[in-house]
């Protein structure tokens, strides 16, 4: 090897921090890239592979009963590729414990000739799906960390109604087209048809699943397939009942959501790669500042530009590619871990690892360029330096300090604070790159706590459209005053509320097409509702042909606004209605919401007075009494003989939705580490290089009295002073990246910017972070400057 | 042993001295205004001579070493080394030119902290590319051997002693076997043996047909050299020659 190389080589290994410090410096740049990278190729792969190859459905039409007659016909319209029926019911489950929680049965034609969303074995390594007989039942895997099932064993049920029924557990399987009970917090399962009958169903279908030929991801397309679907059963009954739902189509139902979070947490992760170029600037002069005599002697003795500089690259590239063998491996095993994760909580089969080539591709690039390209400007100037400066420079550096001692008067500070804020000001340029990365990563990290509490506001908002503490359906109509009155005679209860929904379409200007709707119909004194009006206003008493329109209908009809006049087809009857207002609902809804006064609504479907629903207040508005109101509520309607097909607690749906944005709070958490781990390592650089730079300062400092304490304080002030002011520069930048980041997370998840909220709290935090960062950053070079000896430091040379 | 160090000594059918410097002023700009630290420096050396450049402290012989040593530039004036016009060149190719043909002993020796004394020696060899790769080592160790210091030679410049750190950037001047030798107060740092070792190896090497030459502000040491050269206030205030017994050492 030629001694150019070992040179190389020798300043790599010769000096360990600052090799430690640019290799991790790199990593982090790299790893974040190579996190989200792999996270959301992983997730695209497995996520959509899993979702794709169950045969999903595009449509599903909910629809009166079915039966295996009307598929025949069905498959030949133009379009369809493939539907299914399915017969479904609700119940709850029972635990072994006395907790009930929600369940949903379906029912094939058989599990052997399932063609759309087919089910697949739990663990694919097992490779099969149990049989099924009657009065028994698969379970859908999602639901797993629940029971303790094993097959065999004994599932008790109970029927809305109050009647109880046992089936036996055959197993779990794998339903990717299922919401997961992690979310929905209702348990699908599956059972044969004669067993729904078992169970107070019927064996007709009522859930036709539709998949088209051509498009699937076309949601128009998509949806003028299932309208024709749709128009069949008209056609054959004008008051056949049926209602579209598509979400996505050709797309598992977390993959929007999942593009919207990765493109944020990918935005946080090339932030990290520039703030990690910039420290990489940083430790590039300090190298060339201690190299320049060095690279003056080689000059001296023969070395050109060209070979020094070549050597500085090959120095900068083996930096890059300890970084690129500790990040490929590392950012890959945790994506995996991360996705193990995510497949559970979003319930997709999670493929085997991979290294992705078009990751691992663009770590390569970054870990080789970003140290190259970040020190092309410092290692030009480095050589520069002619040779007689280069030889020249000994002694005592002198700051740019006097300007500071001039014009501004510290006297009050003991003298060794003032010490390090005179030094702290010495390298102007390398303390405005590690300054700006402390800052962009603090901002960020205060941003992200913003955004929690935006996410907890906008579940407060959402709340305000779902005030009630239970939510009470039942199976067939009553009469409001019938059911109110049994509702009122709990003690517990404080109101009732009667609400009823109804499908709709709305149609478009010329009246070809329409889209669906969800009619919500609140009493037109409802307490139980606070919607955020963002134009127009909200329902009066008086108001009869009004509606207030949302967010999710703007989405698809951008033409809509307050004033129109617009057609709705409700039970196959046109009718006129006013838009009077619109509200914003965040989240995704499908189909979106519109708000009318229940007394017209019911009044134009023939239901005065009559509810399928009740919406309750309790006198606690807390988990304990809401569960305990629930029990009692549905022994006294069991009693009177009136089935409740489900109760919803108000908390519990809360603490559903709220699981969902934590998640994704944590992983912004963990990038705002990532950018602020990379802000610690940019200011423990700098105070290292800072202390190399004045070992001899520090030797003079000792030879006049400075004792390790005093000399550690000096340097640890330093630090403490640069993360201080970030700190206080974090706060104001925080403001517009809050902004930012809300208007991001809210388009791409919530499909509506979210409103940005201020709080202390991120600030805080991130003050306890930064003076840690601060004081353990600075604690290692303060610590190597307290070893230095006097004749170290001077008698050197 | 010391003929290994004339193998490759060019000999040249030049007309000019080995060293001529033509008129050379050198001024710096500093806050007071310019400081004029060389004032039309006329100067020839030849081939085979040991010169030595005497001052006081601030006199300017170390500027005028290195307006020989291509470190530094003139702003007026010539400076030829070698039948080569070193004011004219470019800081790449006089880098180059100077690893081939100038051996430089600095005051504080210089060496690369990281690199082993072997490697510091063969690393102009490695620069310039002179000498067969497969050489370079034996011929590092052989200048090693010359000064005594064979059994260093894989320690780091640090672990060695002053005097034994002066002795390997002597090797390394001689790395490339260069036609002019140039040393900055090169027994500055050494004890009374020491330095007479050296003195002694300069002699040889001015034999040899190099020209050798160095700055000291010890007259005492200037009486040992061939010439001896007065600088005061970056002018040539004097020009003598040693009787040829005051040169043997």
């Amino acid at each position: 090897m030629s001694t150019l190389w070992k040179k190389v080589l020798a300043d790599f290994w010769s000096n360990k921090t600052r090799t430690f410090l640019m290799v991790l410096t790199v990593t982090l740049g790299v790893f974040s890239i190579g996190f989200v990278g792999n996270v959301g190729a992983m997730m695209n792969r497995d996520m959509e592979g899993d979702f794709n190859s169950s045969n999903p459905a595009h449509a599903e039409i909910f629809v009166g009963p079915f039966d295996e007659s009307w598929l025949k016909s069905l498959r030949k319209l133009p379009g369809v590729k493939d539907v299914e029926g399915r017969a479904q019911a609700g119940a709850e489950i029972v635990k072994p414990d006395g907790d009930k929680l929600r369940i949903r049965f379906e029912a094939p034609k058989s599990f052997e000739s399932m063609r759309v969303n087919m089910l697949k074995p739990a663990d694919p390594l097992t490779g099969f799906i149990p049989s099924v007989a009657r009065k028994e039942v698969l379970i859908d895997r999602s639901a797993q960390s629940e029971f303790n099932y094993q097959p065999g064993d004994i599932v008790n049920i109970e029927l809305f109604g109050g009647k109880q029924r046992t089936l036996i557990f055959k197993g779990y399987v794998h339903d990717v087209t299922a919401f997961p009970y992690l979310m929905s917090g209702t348990v699908t399962a599956y059972v044969t048809r004669d067993t729904m009958e078992w169970l107070g169903s019927t064996e007709d279908y009522s859930r036709l699943l539709v998949s088209v030929s051509e498009n699937p991801t076309d949601a128009q397309h998509v949806t003028d397939v299932a309208h024709e679907v749709q128009e069949r059963f008209r056609k054959e009954d004008p008051n056949h009942e049926t209602e579209v739902s598509i979400y996505n189509p050709g797309h598992h139902f977390g993959w929007q959501v999942t593009q919207g979070v990765i493109f944020i947490l990918s935005t946080l992760g090339w932030l990290t790669v520039l703030l990690s170029a910039l420290l990489i600037i940083n430790t590039v002069v300090a190298l060339m500042s201690q190299h320049v005599r060095q690279i003056g002697i080689m000059k001296a003795i023969g070395g050109s530009n060209g070979q020094i500089f070549v050597m500085y690259l090959a120095l900068l590239l083996a930096f890059g590619v300890v970084a690129l063998v500790i990040s490929v491996p590392l950012s890959a095993w945790i994506s995996y871990q991360t996705c193990a994760f995510l497949a559970g909580f979003l319930n997709y089969e999670r493929g085997p690892f991979v290294l992705e080539p078009s990751v691992v591709t663009m770590q390569v690039v970054l870990a080789l360029s970003v140290p190259l390209v970040a020190a092309l400007a410092p290692l030009a100037n480095g050589l520069r330096v002619p040779v007689r400066e280069a030889l020249s420079n000994y002694g005592i550096g002198s700051g740019p300090v006097r300007q500071l001692r001039e014009n501004i008067h510290l006297d009050f500070f003991p003298r060794p604070l003032l010490i390090s804020l005179r030094n702290t000001l010495r390298k102007k340029a390398r303390l405005t790159l590690t300054l700006f990365a402390l800052v962009l990563g603090g901002a960020v990290f205060i941003a992200v706590f913003n955004l929690w509490q935006t996410f907890d506001q906008t579940m407060q908002e959402v709340q305000g459209y779902f005030l009630a503490d239970l939510n009470l359906s039942f199976t067939d109509l009553h009469h409001f005053d019938e059911v109110k009155a049994i509702a009122m005679s709990d003690p517990s209860v404080q109101g009732v509320e009667g609400w009823t929904s109804a499908n709709a379409e709305v149609m478009s200007a010329n009246g070809e097409t329409s889209n669906e709707v969800l009619f919500m119909a609140p009493p037109s004194t409802s307490t139980l509702i606070q919607p955020i009006l963002t134009d127009g206003r909200w329902l009066t008493p008086l108001d009869e042909n009004a509606v207030v329109i949302g967010n999710h209908l703007l989405a698809i009809r951008p033409d809509l606004k307050v004033g129109d006049w617009i057609t709705i087809k409700l039970q196959n009857e046109k009718k006129p209605w006013q838009i009077v207002g619109i509200f914003r609902m965040p989240g995704n809804v499908s189909p979106p919401l519109i708000y009318t006064n229940y007394e017209y609504l019911s009044q134009l479907m023939h239901r005065r007075n009559k509810v399928y629903s009740l919406r309750i207040t309790t006198s606690q508005h807390n988990a304990e009494t809401q569960k305990y109101v629930a029990g009692q509520l549905q022994d006294v309607f069991n009693n009177k003989n009136i089935t409740v097909g489900n109760i919803t607690q108000g908390t519990v749906w809360m603490q559903q939705q709220k699981s969902q944005t934590d998640v994704l709070v944590y992983f912004m958490m963990i990038m705002a580490v990532l950018i602020a781990s990379v802000g610690g390592l940019g200011l423990m650089g700098m105070m290292s290089i800072n202390v190399m730079e004045r070992t001899r300062e520090i030797g003079v400092m000792r030879a006049i009295g400075a004792a390790d304490l005093d000399i550690q304080l000096i340097v640890i002030a330093e630090g403490l002073v640069v993360g201080l002011v970030s700190w206080l520069v974090a706060i104001g930048l925080a403001v517009p990246i809050t902004y930012l980041l809300d208007y991001g997370v809210g388009i791409s998840i919530f499909q509506a910017p979210l409103t940005p909220l201020f709080n202390w709290t991120g600030t805080w935090a991130w003050l306890g972070g930064i003076l840690v960062i601060s004081t353990l950053a600075s604690a290692i070079p303060a610590w190597r400057a307290s070893r230095l000896t006097v004749r170290d430091t001077l008698v050197y040379e | 042993m010391l003929s290994f160090l004339t193998t490759n000594t060019p000999q040249t059918a030049e007309t000019r001295p080995m060293i001529l410097l033509k008129g050379v002023t050198k001024s710096y700009k500093t806050i007071a205004g310019d400081y004029l630290v060389l004032k039309g420096i006329d100067l020839a050396l030849e081939a085979g001579e040991f010169v030595s450049i005497v001052g006081k402290s601030g006199s300017g012989k170390t500027t005028l070493l290195n307006m020989i040593t291509g470190i530094d530039r003139p702003s007026s004036g010539e400076v030829w080394v070698n039948n080569t016009a070193i004011h004219k060149m470019s800081e790449s190719q006089m880098a180059r030119w100077r690893g081939r043909n100038l051996g430089i002993v600095f005051q504080f020796f210089q060496l690369l902290p990281t690199l082993s004394v072997l490697e510091n020696i063969i690393l102009p060899m490695d620069f310039c590319g002179k000498y067969p790769y497969r050489e370079r080592k034996q011929r590092a160790m052989h200048l090693l051997d010359l000064v005594g210091l064979a059994d260093r030679a894989h320690k780091l410049p640090l672990a060695l002693s002053g005097g034994q750190q002066q002795r390997v950037a002597l090797s390394r001047a001689l790395a490339n076997d260069p036609a002019v030798l140039i040393a900055d107060e090169p027994t500055g740092n050494l004890d009374s043996k020491t330095a007479e070792a050296v003195f002694e190896l300069f002699h040889q090497l001015a034999g040899q047909g190099k020209s050798v030459v160095i700055v000291t502000h010890d007259s005492s040491l200037a009486a040992k050299t061939h010439r001896t050269t007065h600088i005061a206030d970056g002018e040539i205030v004097g020009d003598e020659r040693q009787p040829v017994a005051a040169t043997e050492v």
